[in-house]
């Protein structure tokens, strides 16, 4: 079997065309205007794999390298002597449309799946069998770097303070989550009334919602969600989600200028998805808690029905459910 | 393909095209199984698929009747990945969880960018052969340092002023360490041709400031609009500069008697990049093969060489390889490396 190509002696640019003759007997042979310039037996010569339509080199012993187009015959003369039958399968694998839509419809499918069970499922597993001690190690700056940049001091008289702070004691207690939880009273500034779980077990309330608070319970109520999301470890979860899903929306978006936009987008929408579905379980938790504590439930949408609209954003690129729909779950409104 | 000029009693000087010869159907399907099997290995495949796909995007890049290629294997490049993939996976677990601990992150990568440049280039080029001679990277560190960590930090103290001239310095020493073989390249650019560069590409911006300062739009849509144009005349700005300077640089560069030409075109390469952005966004990605291949058909259609004494006669060189590691966590990191070809 003859092929045509180029042949370059060993460290050299020059360009001669040549033919590569491979015997039955499993001899090589490079010919130049008909003559030998160098042989080998096929097994030690190196051919890389086949990509596309693209030239081969088949290096020699010597260092000479043959260059050619012809796959099909190269691919031949190796099937003969039971050579490259993997790097065979992956061209056939790459060339045939059937398959290139299949793997389509796979891609697709498991990505969802990734997405939306596989990432989550994982993160779950990570994030419950880490240790406390470095679950409380990784969110502990969090906390300072917030003091630093957002919150102020509180200046809730003491006795509020002292009261809802037996309060949340008693449910952590109650949770099991003694010394894992620990409630901060802070100003909140801009972030307006608001409460945060951290990772760190740290949950944060500001004054400004404990002042839309007209009784006590309708705060416990909202501390039951926070301590929702402290149970279930949702701060370290999500941080695991959200980045492992923009590590893989990134790895697989084009290069260059085009990249950030390309992944930013998608990554902002599984991100948000991630968040509500948080909050939904946090609430649920909430609202059994009240109701096996005899609480109203009602309680909750109250002091949330309370806090002043923000700007309405979109729902899917939301981070939290709607109040209408809190509403419904909860009761009242 | 090949033009010779035959010179009055010079040898005939040839000039080069490059072209990219790759198809876009052709990548899709190598792309979606380098994707799928990605997923079913873990990750694992993914090293392959890196090859493939670089070997794929090589070979099909041509000049003088001969392709390029990349010959690294795989296996050496799983071990790399690995390593980077772990620390990328911990920075930016660090980066939610603990900002103080990322900005260490952050720092270690400064220091050690220098060092990521120099390797991640030594790898490339060394895996890159065309007609059966290597190219080859100079490890040079101290440099590295300079133009990637000194240089940087000058021309923010002096508020950009000596930006330009870093990132002269900066392709000087991409340039300058780079061997085809034995033969090196040099680069021959003034700072005075880059501080020009740099003055007509920030045009676009200034006319883009001084009218809407003049104008001052203060009615809601006319504001809005007139700020999206204010960020279309940065755009612009960016790719005037991004393609006058690599056309500088190309014509300025030698590689023995070798030189080069390079038309990139301000305008088409930003439509280019808009267009393609738009259609993988709109296709859910499945454009993005066809993208890819537009933008290097159209580098490598802008790329001319010429080539006085022809390309035959370049001779390889020896040299103690480099490991992928450098180039894994230059990749993974996207800390930004390529300028072209």
């Amino acid at each position: 079997m003859r092929l045509r190509g180029d042949y370059y002696a060993d460290g050299s640019s020059r360009r001669t065309v040549a033919e590569l003759e491979v015997g039955r007997d499993g001899s090589v042979a490079v010919l130049v205007g008909g003559a030998r310039v160098t042989t080998a037996r096929i097994g030690e010569v190196r051919i890389t794999d086949r990509v596309g339509e693209t030239p081969r080199r088949v290096t020699l012993r010597d260092g000479g390298v043959f260059e050619t187009t012809d796959n099909d015959a190269l691919d031949a003369a190796l099937a003969q002597h039971g050579l490259g039958g993997g790097a065979r399968l992956l061209h056939h694998i790459e060339s045939r449309w059937a398959i290139a839509l299949a793997f389509l419809g796979l891609v697709g499918l498991a990505g969802w799946w990734t997405v939306a069970y596989g990432l989550p499922l994982l993160a779950e597993r990570v994030a419950f069998s880490l240790p406390a001690s470095v679950r409380h190690s990784l969110g502990s700056s969090t906390l300072h770097m917030l003091d630093r940049t957002v919150f102020a001091p509180s200046a809730l008289p003491e006795p509020t303070r002292t009261r809802l702070e037996a309060r949340f004691a008693a449910m952590a207690r109650e949770l099991g989550l003694e010394g894992d939880a620990r409630l901060h009273f802070r100003k909140g500034e801009r972030t307006g009334p608001n409460a945060f779980a951290l990772p760190s077990g740290d949950v944060i309330l500001t004054d400004e919602l404990v002042e839309l608070g007209q009784v006590d319970d309708e705060i416990v109520a909202v501390l039951a969600h926070e301590l929702g999301h402290v149970v279930r470890h949702h701060g370290l979860r999500h941080a695991l989600q959200n980045s492992t899903v923009a590590l893989l929306l990134l790895a697989l978006s084009p290069e260059g200028a085009i990249s950030s936009l390309v992944a930013g987008l998608p990554t902002l929408l599984v991100e948000a998805r991630y968040s509500r579905d948080f909050e939904r379980e946090a609430d649920r938790y909430a609202l059994s808690y009240l109701q096996s504590h005899g609480i109203d439930p009602a309680h909750f949408t109250r002091v949330l029905s309370r806090i002043p609209d923000g700007p309405q954003g979109l729902a899917f690129l939301s981070t939290h459910p709607s109040t209408s729909e809190r509403a419904v779950l909860f009761g009242g409104g | 393909v090949t033009f010779a000029v035959a010179g009055a009693d010079s040898p005939p000087a040839e000039t080069h095209q490059l072209e990219f010869t790759g198809r876009g159907r052709e990548y899709f399907r190598i792309w979606i199984v380098n994707l799928g099997l990605t997923l079913v290995t873990l990750g694992i495949y993914s090293a392959w698929a890196k090859v493939r796909t670089l070997r794929w995007m090589y070979r099909h890049t041509r000049m003088g009747d001969a392709a390029f290629d990349y010959t690294a294997e795989p296996r050496q490049i799983l071990g790399g990945r690995l390593i980077a993939l772990g620390l990328l996976i911990l920075s930016s677990v660090a980066g939610e969880l603990a900002p103080l601990l990322a900005g260490v992150v952050g720092i270690a990568l400064f220091v050690a960018g220098p060092w990521l440049m120099v390797r991640s280039r030594a790898f490339r080029l060394q895996q890159t052969v065309y007609r059966n001679v290597r190219f080859g990277f100079a490890r040079n560190y101290g440099q590295a340092a300079k133009v990637y960590a000194l240089y940087p930090v000058l021309s923010f103290l002096t508020l950009g002023l000596l930006l330009p001239r870093a990132r002269l310095e900066q392709y000087r020493f991409l340039v300058d360490n780079t061997r085809y073989g034995t033969t090196p390249f040099t680069l021959h650019a003034r700072p005075a041709e880059f501080y020009r560069a740099y003055l007509v590409g920030a045009l676009p911006i200034v006319v883009g400031l001084a009218s809407w300062a003049l104008l001052v739009p203060r009615e809601r849509p006319v504001a809005t609009a007139s700020l999206v144009a204010l960020g279309a005349c940065f755009v612009v700005s960016y790719y005037v500069v991004s393609a006058t300077t690599t056309n500088l640089v190309w014509s300025r560069t030698r590689a023995g008697e070798i030189s080069f030409e390079s038309s990139l075109a301000p305008v088409q390469l930003a439509l280019l990049q808009a267009t393609n952005t738009l259609a993988v966004l709109l296709s859910v990605g499945l454009l993005l093969p066809w993208a890819r291949v537009r933008t290097a058909r159209y580098r490598a259609s802008c790329l001319r060489v010429i080539a006085p004494g022809g390309l035959d006669g370049f001779v390889a060189a020896r040299e103690a390889e480099v490991s992928a590691l450098g180039d894994e966590i230059g990749d993974v990191f996207d800390v930004d490396l390529d300028i072209g070809l």
